[in-house]
């Protein structure tokens, strides 16, 4: 969360996200992502995934995604992850998952960290994310990656 | 040690039909049903990465994994590594 600030990227997060951080999350945060307020087809294409039992704050992120085009979306739950590959929805499969690994290669591209395994296998510690979808999508992406 | 287990009607069905077809005593396959679920959580906890890197090179196919590993661990694996690979391939077309 500290580095964030040092990308050069724009983070952006739907208003439902916010909520769910807001009370635990350090307000400066919120300087450096953008929050969106979801509107009209967007908001209800979010709401037609909530329907399919995605969970709101993943249904907005996937709409938001879906509307600014760039067709990915940054989720570590594990439930979304399993949820995204079981339901047929052509949409929903547009959407790509990354993973906070996402976030290390953008680190290391930058010179922020130097060494992403150190910090990958930290947080799949500290998260308890040992033998989950989390972790082995984090783990391939940053093979796939080159690491 | 002794054990006293309570098993369902099917269970018991199931033990007794291995029984007969493997001519072994019922604790027998007890014992080997808990080395096998042992062994595969043993692989599981120990070298589940090491299974990510073969399932990812081809070396392993979905069905042997499931055969390896409790269910819980070669899904991780099927579905985890679908998901990063897409992600891979996003995060090179962008950076590129």
């Amino acid at each position: 969360m500290k580095a964030i600030p040092q990308l050069k990227e724009q983070c952006v997060i739907p208003l439902a996200v916010k909520e769910e951080l807001w009370p635990g999350t350090k307000p400066e945060i919120f300087i450096v992502v953008k929050v969106y307020e979801l509107t009209k087809r967007t908001l209800k294409k979010s709401r037609d995934f909530e329907k399919k039992g995605i969970g709101k704050g993943e249904a907005q992120c996937c709409a938001l995604a879906l509307r600014l085009g760039s067709n990915f979306i940054v989720c570590d739950d594990q439930k979304f992850i399993r949820q995204r590959f079981f339901i047929r929805d052509e949409d929903l499969q547009k959407i790509k998952i990354f993973g906070f690994a996402f976030f290390l290669h953008l680190f290391h591209q930058q010179g922020i960290i130097n060494d992403v395994w150190s910090y990958y296998t930290d947080i799949i510690s500290l998260c308890n994310w040992e033998r989950s979808e989390v972790q082995v999508a984090n783990y391939t992406f940053l093979k796939e990656m080159g690491y | 040690m002794k054990a006293t287990i309570m098993i369902d009607q099917k269970t018991e069905q199931e033990l007794y039909d291995l029984s007969s077809l493997e001519h072994t005593s019922k604790s027998a396959i007890i014992r080997q049903a808990v080395t096998e679920f042992y062994l595969k959580e043993m692989r599981a906890k120990e070298n589940l990465l090491f299974f990510v890197d073969l399932y990812n090179k081809g070396i392993v196919t979905k069905d042997l994994l499931l055969l390896l590993l409790p269910r819980q661990d070669a899904e991780a694996i099927i579905i985890g590594s679908k998901t990063g690979k897409e992600a891979a391939e996003v995060a090179k077309r962008i950076s590129s």
